[in-house]
């Protein structure tokens, strides 16, 4: 049974006097430990997908499951729930916390998943040491090159134990050299066994998946 | 440019209208309040360089009485010997009351004044003049002057010099109208001159003390100069004549404290507190366009990249500025003069000038522009920021002068919660003060009690044995009178003065020594019935009958603290008291009765009381009093009917309930606690709004990193508690500030507080969680919007956030 399960997945959002498909009929999978890519121009839709997989998005029609949970079924806490045992999210523009130091931004999800504060520590202290980013954990946001904060951005979506990763355009804001050492962490964290979903625009990056998933106008084309 | 502006504001109007219901609350109740202040306390008195003016009074050291008239006497010897005044003046310590005839009989206030005391405060006539120095003989043509309340009222303004007015049965003829704000004397309607009943009068006479005196230092000369020279003075007169003057000193207080007495650090502190509400509702403004500002350096920003010049898009700014303080000037104009219309209303009439209060529209527009600059820096300084539009390219730095501005809002935000705190403390102290002064006991019944005073005419009645016969006839026929339970008469009703007759006593057994420490007594000289009628307890021995009089052995009647003081006990009956000192040859007076304290001279004045048969004392009463069993107003026409039918020339004067005369004692009080109460209300509400107004911002500056907290697992209500949190941080910070201002503030204010401790821990608790509470509710909508944010939209839109 694939990990997460799309059919018919439709979104559509009010425009004008009829309305505006952002999704048609999607169709996808994504097994256990695969690293999946998804590509398409701009406007396809990817980031729309990728927020309905990450659970943050309720508003669309069709049939979605998580290991074989019907997320249509949940109910809003539920899925909040479901939400922050399975997925770790990393953004384009890294999205960390600007008053928070790098270690602080490890602690957030961890936080919000009630964890206990001593095993906090010891859980963000490992992840520090994982990245090998503790010299800089008591460093804020703006004093990390672009690189060096999609490190902790990334480094904070693991750091909860999710059993996948979605990442929209991680490297999306970096030079190459730095996309490589992100798209190698990634490459780790995959045959670690992290199941990561990612939406890029570079063949390059998409090299470092099992597959591709192609995106065009709100549809999956083969 | 306006239009524009107008237009900008209309397309988000939620802020630039709450700007303007701030700034219009805040300019409305500051300059209020500011203009009560001013008009009482810091505008001048027509006084020439009132400065140099200083009022003298007795005092005796070794009895701690702080204020005692002085003679005419020594204001002829003092005038005389001091160097350092340039002159000195004196007038009656109290306004007398005399009634005018014209024709039917009006009862006024009068004082009089010796020909040293218009010259010596520089005072000019409004209409006709002042007193010439043919007026200030013993052979005065009788001339008077009027107050120009009077000359309103009582005269219709019309032409009034030389017209002839009989005056307690002297013709006499008015020559001048006084100024309006000259309030010297004191509520006096009429001036006579003094020196006509002194300068040929007898010894006692010119040694009773019942003079206020007035001095104007020659330039140069301080204050301390002058009391050194008066002490010099003083000691010589006591070396010369130890009887008269013996342990009597004369002190010199500025005239300006004299005339506004405890008015002035009330007003003082009114004066500050205005400038703080200003300041309060000017960071408000402060804080939406800042906010404003900061939402929109994106759009400027790019703006400014499209070509806009730094200079144009400043000048939107303060347009917008400017508007906003426009409209909110204007509304608060109008809100500003029913505030000082109902300020004079509940105001008493004991504050000085307080008819004279009046909105000026220079003072409400330097409040106004005054505002409007500090707000427009704020805003300016905001849009101005390096790192603010300067860089569309920088990310980070843009970041960071949000946090700036997020973290100066916070501290804006603080500052108006501390002053919120302090004014909060201030308003509770000075309303469990208020509580405590309605709640004193002043002895007599409040209810169906009727007073009047009856103020005898001179001419039939110069003799006491008819004055005596006019009372004892309308206190029977008031017995008997429907409605009426009992009747007496009195010298003097409670509260009615502040001033009473102060009686030297020995009581028997003691020494010389002990004798001296005894304290002034408050003496008053009764009729039987009076203690039933004004409901004043008798706890030992009997009342005053009709037995007591001038044949028969000589009584008294004292008040419990007196009995207690000097014998430790209320069963003192058959006790001895004589009048003056150990040596003195007065008769022996028998206690025979100990009635309840009451508060005769204030209701925060505890005196010991006296009473003395009217018939066995020189004076005779001037006050009616009627204990009624139908409502004291339904017997005051039964009373004036009486007295009209048995004089019609009598006037039925200054008719009060025992209601009326506490009412009058906790005005004050009352006006205090309630300008401070709307104050520290004013100032909560502009602190909510303020709260408001800054963590709004927040929310909104961080819309995007909510989104991506949920992102990352965070529920609604961890949002929600993220902004109260803050919300808290601040009233904490508020809450210690506040709480360490509070201790001086009150202090400031323990002057005029009455039954309460300076800071009392309970009520400082309480007003820190009702600053809480306020930065709570200020905190609720924008907490309640972050809880509600759409991660999808939030990431989004956030994409424009850093
Ligand atoms: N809530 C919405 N309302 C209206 N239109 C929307 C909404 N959300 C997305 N769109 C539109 O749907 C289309 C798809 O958006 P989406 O962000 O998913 O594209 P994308 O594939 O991620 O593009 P990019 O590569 O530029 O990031 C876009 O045209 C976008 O403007
Ligand atoms: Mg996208």
């Amino acid at each position: 049974m694939p990990l997460i399960r799309t059919e018919k997945l439709t979104k559509t959002v009010p425009q004008g006097h009829g309305r505006l498909w952002l999704l048609r009929d999607v169709d996808m999978h994504v097994d256990e430990g695969e690293f999946v890519s998804i590509m398409g121009p701009s406007g396809a839709g990817k980031t729309t997908l990728l927020h309905i997989l990450g659970m943050h998005d309720a508003d669309w029609e069709g049939s979605f499951t998580i290991d074989g949970t019907k997320i249509e079924s949940l109910s809003a806490k539920h899925r909040a729930d479901l939400q922050r045992r399975t997925v770790g999210f990393v953004f384009q523009s890294y999205h960390l916390i600007d008053d928070l130091t790098v270690a602080e931004n490890l602690d957030v999800p961890l936080r919000y998943r009630d964890v206990p504060k001593r095993e906090r520590e010891s859980i963000v202290a490992d992840v520090l040491d994982r990245f090998r980013i503790v010299a800089k954990k008591d460093l804020y946001p703006s004093q990390l090159s672009g690189g060096q904060q999609q490190l902790v951005g990334i480094a904070r979506a693991i750091v909860s134990n999710p059993r996948v990763i979605l990442a929209d355009e991680p490297t999306g804001n970096l030079h190459s050299d730095q996309a490589r050492e992100i798209m190698e962490l990634f490459r780790t964290l995959h045959r670690g066994g992290t199941t990561i979903v990612q939406v890029t625009h570079s063949e390059e990056n998409a090299a470092y998946g099992d597959r591709v998933v192609r995106l065009h106008d709100g549809r999956v084309v083969r | 440019m306006i239009l524009r502006a107008l237009r900008s504001l209309l397309r988000q109007p939620a802020a630039p209208a709450i700007a303007v219901i701030t700034l219009a609350l805040g300019l409305a109740i500051s300059t209020a309040l500011f203009t009560v202040a001013r008009d009482v306390v810091l505008r001048p008195f027509p006084i020439r360089e009132q400065d140099r003016v200083a009022a003298i009074w007795s005092h005796v050291p070794s009895r701690s009485v702080p204020h005692l008239e002085i003679t005419y006497a020594e204001y002829e010897l003092i005038r005389a010997q001091a160097k350092s005044l340039e002159d000195m003046a004196a007038l009656s310590a109290a306004n007398f009351d005399v009634v005018m005839n014209i024709p039917d009989p009006v009862q006024v206030r009068a004082n009089f004044v010796t020909r040293t005391f218009y010259p010596l405060l520089g005072a000019h006539a409004q209409r006709g003049r002042l007193f010439i120095d043919a007026e200030h003989t013993p052979k005065s043509p009788n001339s008077m002057l009027i107050s120009d309340r009077l000359w309103r009222t009582l005269f219709g303004s019309r032409n009034v010099i030389g017209k002839v007015i009989d005056v307690q049965g002297t013709q006499c003829t008015i020559v001048g109208v006084l100024p309006p704000d000259l309030n010297v004397p004191a509520f006096a309607d009429v001036v006579f001159t003094m020196e006509p009943n002194f300068i040929n009068a007898s010894e006692a006479d010119r040694n009773n003390s019942v003079l206020e005196g007035l001095a104007r230092l020659k330039p140069g000369v301080t204050l301390a100069t002058a009391q050194s020279e008066i002490n010099t003075i003083c000691a010589r007169l006591e070396s010369v004549n130890r009887d008269q003057y013996g342990g009597v000193r004369k002190k010199l207080i500025p005239f300006v404290n004299e005339v506004l007495g405890t008015t002035r650090p009330a007003m003082i502190t009114l004066f500050v507190m205005s400038l703080l509400v200003l300041a309060i509702a000017t960071f408000n403004v402060a804080n939406i366009f800042v906010a404003r500002a900061v939402t929109r350096q994106r759009d400027l920003a790019i703006r400014a990249a499209l070509g806009a010049t730094r200079s144009a898009l400043l000048r939107e700014t303060l347009a917008e500025t400017t508007l906003v303080a426009l409209f909110a000037a204007a509304i608060g104009f109008v809100v500003a003069q029913g505030a000082v219309l109902l300020l004079t209303r509940v105001a008493p009439e004991t504050v000085p000038r307080i008819d004279q209060v009046h909105v000026s529209l220079t003072t409400y527009l330097f409040a106004a522009a005054a505002s409007l600059v500090v707000a427009l820096l704020c805003a300016g300084v905001a849009s101005l920021r390096r790192g603010g539009w300067m860089s569309l390219r920088e990310d980070i730095d843009r970041a960071h002068a949000a946090q700036r501005s997020r973290k100066l809002l916070a501290i804006l935000a603080g500052v108006q919660l501390t002053v919120a705190l302090v004014l909060l403390t201030s308003a509770a102290l000075m309303m469990r003060s208020f509580a405590s002064i309605s709640s004193i006991d002043a002895g007599f019944s409040r209810e169906r009690v009727l007073t009047a005073q009856l103020p005898l005419p001179g001419a039939p009645y110069s003799d006491a044995a008819v004055r005596r016969r006019f009372f004892a006839t309308l206190l029977d026929r008031l017995r008997s009178a429907p409605g009426v339970s009992a009747a007496g008469a009195t010298l003097i009703r409670p509260l009615e003065l502040e001033v009473g007759w102060d009686w030297t006593y020995t009581a028997e057994g003691q020494t010389a020594d002990t004798q001296v420490k005894n304290p002034l007594a408050n003496l008053v000289a009764i009729t039987p019935g009076y203690l039933e009628a004004m409901g004043i307890p008798l706890l030992r021995g009997r009342a005053f009958n009709d037995h007591d009089n001038e044949k028969s052995d000589k009584v008294m009647i004292v008040g419990r603290a007196f009995a207690m003081r000097h014998w430790g006990t209320i069963d003192v009956v058959g006790k001895r008291v004589k009048s003056g000192k150990l040596d003195s040859d007065k008769p022996w007076r028998t206690i025979v009765g100990v009635a309840g304290d009451v508060r005769y001279r204030g209701l925060m004045v505890d005196k010991l009381d006296v009473y003395h048969p009217y018939t066995q004392s020189p004076w005779t009463p001037q006050y009616v009093a009627l204990r009624t069993t139908v409502s004291p107003r339904a017997a005051e026409a039964t009373l004036r009917s009486i007295v009209k039918s048995m004089d019609p020339h009598v006037p039925v004067a200054a008719v009060r309930t025992t209601e009326d005369l506490v009412e009058a004692k906790i005005a004050q009080p009352r006006l205090n606690a309630w300008i401070i109460g709307v104050f520290a209300a004013v100032s909560m509400l502009l602190s909510i709004i303020g709260v408001y107004a800054v963590l709004n911002y927040a929310v909104r500056n961080r819309v995007g990193e909510m989104g991506v907290r949920l992102a990352l697992g965070a529920r609604g209500n961890d949002l929600l508690r993220l902004v109260l949190r803050e919300a808290v941080f601040v009233a904490s910070g508020a809450s210690i500030a506040g709480a360490i201002a509070s201790l001086f503030v009150t202090r400031v204010l323990a002057g005029f507080l009455y039954g309460v401790a300076r800071v009392e821990p309970l009520t400082l608790l309480a007003v820190v969680v009702a600053i809480i509470a306020a930065a709570l509710a200020g905190s609720v909508v924008p907490a309640i919007r972050a809880s509600r944010i759409d991660p999808v939209v939030a990431l989004r839109d956030g994409t424009s956030w850093r």
